[in-house]
């Protein structure tokens, strides 16, 4: 079970050895997304432009920055705490909890999305089942926004105190500030261009600390060594199955069941197909065939991205005193796994990269806010404000609503973050929330979209069904009814979610009519003509521009990834 | 949804004029990239040169993290502006007007 403590004055001195020119890094990563955020203001000039991009970017910028916001603090800070405490079967976040799902994502469901030209996922599920069902999931999705925005401040604040010293409470509001000064401004597009800046500067904070960290082990090989001579070592943390360090779940069958259904399919697609901030990126291709490849573009960096995220959190479990205490069962001196990559950057890396290792941190934070605040923003515009509290209105209206709905929901995530500080590994806090709202809205849609009898009501009934299903085993979890690690309750949270979405949808259908063939066209697989090569503009034609092969590929490279680290 | 933003959604799908100026937006990026990593390699190079202890050095295992660091993002952004160079931001444009399928 979790202890609870409260993170904001911590007995270990988390400050980083900072000199003057390390600072210059920050500085000029600044300035330069805020010119972005300015300059992208001139091409924004209706809503669509601010919420969606306009739909003309290409797919190499969608893709990354597909990826790149999901890269957030969290993703940073999440996975190394988790590299850290349970070692190479946290590769399953990645490469069964994310590529097979943005494949699906890419080949499957891109079409019917981009294609309906719905605007959000909220109102994706309104053409699909009725307003109600739009209106519960706007309501739901907005709030999960807010939370876990609030986890990607709350990081952020865990990074400037390492840093300058400052308390969580002078941290967290400057940092919201600079990621609503460049989205009030240039809205998607500007999140968007700096999503793909922050993706390279993420790179060049985890490639040198990886090959930093790696040097001073004594390579891959002198990393396992260490691992395994260290107190409180289990040979688990040095293969990706059965995982049971992960789970908890002492029987290897129903651990690797477990990884496999529970996040392999359930929380992985729940997330990865219906979360409108990644999906927002897709939307803002400039056609179908782009906003298909969007994801499988963004697969093969996810893929990769696993091992420079990874290994330096077990590398941290060996180099950082606090860390390697952590592991044997000590307390750390007052440091959590959290702590990991921070430390690990003290321990490794020279000043002058340090400083680019922080701008690095600092990019990764903006990242995930801003994809929180802009998909936030469009939820709430259209399908919360325009669809429902205040319709017929101009679209310049909508633009400043826009733009107020960025402020409240920054504000909003401070008071988020504050709740966030409570929780020691962050990871556990974020699989709780996905199994809440990420899995029920994955079983209806996947319900509505393989099975075109599935009525209106069975919509929003399934979704708030699957979240009280998700709730209930979280709280047996946490009351040790059910012994598992809380991830893995997660795990099963979200497997529940699933099948009372599904159980409650099929139900509730048998007593309402579905609707017409004809309102359904686009929106069910059955009703969709499949598209045809002559479809497609004479660019997007060629081999490699096809999403299956390009999908395949990267299957093919997970696969080959798993033989190396089975 | 009202007949405001249908509007707008229309005038989008023609996407002529949304595309070059953002293509040509957009394709600044390459630009921006090449300049900030230019930027830091350029600063890490002086820093290896001129503050690098040998402490420094063992925390990374004897590798020169900071000279190492410096000389790949010197590449990037090369790389970066070779590709600006060779597919120009106004000519894209053209292509795209050219070729783009508008939305279906």
């Amino acid at each position: 079970m979790d202890v609870l403590l409260v993170a904001t004055a911590p007995e270990v001195d988390l400050r980083l050895g900072v000199k003057w020119y390390d600072y210059t890094f920050v500085v000029i990563y600044f300035a330069l997304v805020l010119g972005i955020g300015l300059a992208a203001r001139k091409s924004v000039a209706s809503s669509l432009d601010f919420l969606l991009s306009g739909r003309s970017l290409p797919s190499w910028v969608t893709g990354l920055a597909f990826i790149s916001a999901n890269l957030g603090a969290i993703e940073l800070i999440g996975m190394t705490a988790n590299g850290a405490q349970y070692g190479i079967p946290t590769v399953h976040y990645y490469w069964i909890g994310a590529i097979p799902a943005m494949v699906f994502l890419g080949i499957v469901m891109m079409p019917f999305y981009y294609g309906s030209k719905a605007r959000s996922v909220p109102e994706f599920l309104g053409k699909r089942f009725n307003r109600t069902t739009q209106r519960v999931m706007g309501v739901v999705f907005a709030l999960s926004s807010v939370l876990i925005a609030g986890v990607n401040l709350f990081a952020l604040g865990l990074i400037l105190e390492a840093l300058l010293g400052w308390s969580l409470f002078l941290a967290i509001p400057v940092a919201a500030l600079v990621v609503l000064s460049y989205t009030f401004f240039g809205g998607l597009s500007a999140a968007i261009y700096n999503e793909v800046l922050q993706f390279f500067v993420i790179l060049a904070l985890l490639i040198p600390v990886t090959i930093a960290g790696l040097a001073r082990v004594g390579g891959y090989s002198g990393l396992k060594e260490r691992i395994t001579a260290a107190p409180g070592a289990s040979a688990e943390q040095l293969s990706a199955w059965p995982g049971t360090s992960l789970t908890e779940i002492s029987s290897n069958f129903l651990s690797i069941l477990g990884i496999v259904f529970g996040l392999g399919f359930v929380l992985s697609f729940g997330y990865w197909t219906t979360n409108f901030a990644e999906v927002q990126r897709a939307l803002s291709a400039r056609n179908t065939a782009a906003a298909r490849l969007t994801p499988i573009i963004g697969a093969y960096p996810k893929a990769l991205v696993a091992l420079v995220i990874i290994i330096p959190g077990m590398i941290a479990g060996v180099l950082v005193p606090q860390i390697g205490d952590l592991k044997a069962g000590g307390d750390g001196g007052g440091a959590t796994y959290n702590d990991a990559l921070t430390l690990l950057l003290g321990e490794v890396l020279p000043n002058g990269v340090l400083g680019v290792a922080i701008a690095g941190l600092l990019a990764a934070f903006m990242a995930g806010m801003a994809a929180n605040i802009s998909s936030l923003n469009t939820v709430v515009t259209y399908d919360i404000w325009q669809d429902w509290v205040r319709p017929g209105r101009s679209d310049g209206y909508y633009l400043r609503v826009g733009r107020v709905v960025t402020v409240v929901g920054s504000v909003l995530a401070i008071g988020t973050a504050a709740l966030a500080s409570t929780f020691t590994n962050l990871m556990d806090y974020i699989q709780a929330l996905a199994s809440f709202f990420n899995a029920p809205l994955f079983a209806i849609f996947i319900l509505g979209l393989f099975w075109k009898r599935m009525s209106p009501t069975a919509g929003w009934t399934g979704l708030i069904s699957g979240t009280v299903a998700a709730v209930t085993v979280d709280v047996l979890v946490r009351f040790d009814v059910i012994p598992v690690s809380n991830q893995a309750g997660s795990f099963i949270g979200a497997s529940a979610a699933f099948f009372v979405g599904v159980g409650v949808g099929v139900l509730v259908s048998q007593f309402q009519a579905p609707k017409p063939d004809r309102e359904l066209a686009g929106l069910v697989w059955a009703l969709t003509p499949r598209q045809k090569k002559s479809d497609l503009a004479l660019e997007d034609r060629g081999w490699f521009r096809s999403p299956v092969v390009l999908g395949g590929g990267v299957l093919v490279l997970v696969a080959v990834l798993y033989a190396f680290f089975w | 949804m009202t007949d405001d933003t249908s509007h707008s959604a229309d005038a989008q799908a023609d996407g002529v004029t949304t595309d070059s100026s953002a293509a040509a937006t957009l394709f600044d990026l390459r630009t921006v990239i090449a300049v900030l990593f230019g930027t830091f390699g350029i600063i890490l190079l002086i820093v290896a040169f001129f503050d690098t202890t040998q402490a420094e050095l063992d925390k990374a295992g004897g590798l020169a993290i900071n000279l190492w660091t410096g000389i790949s993002m010197l590449v990037l952004s090369v790389v970066f502006l070779v590709w600006v160079k060779t597919r120009p931001p106004l000519a894209a444009a053209a292509e795209e007007r050219d070729t783009t399928q508008p939305l279906e």
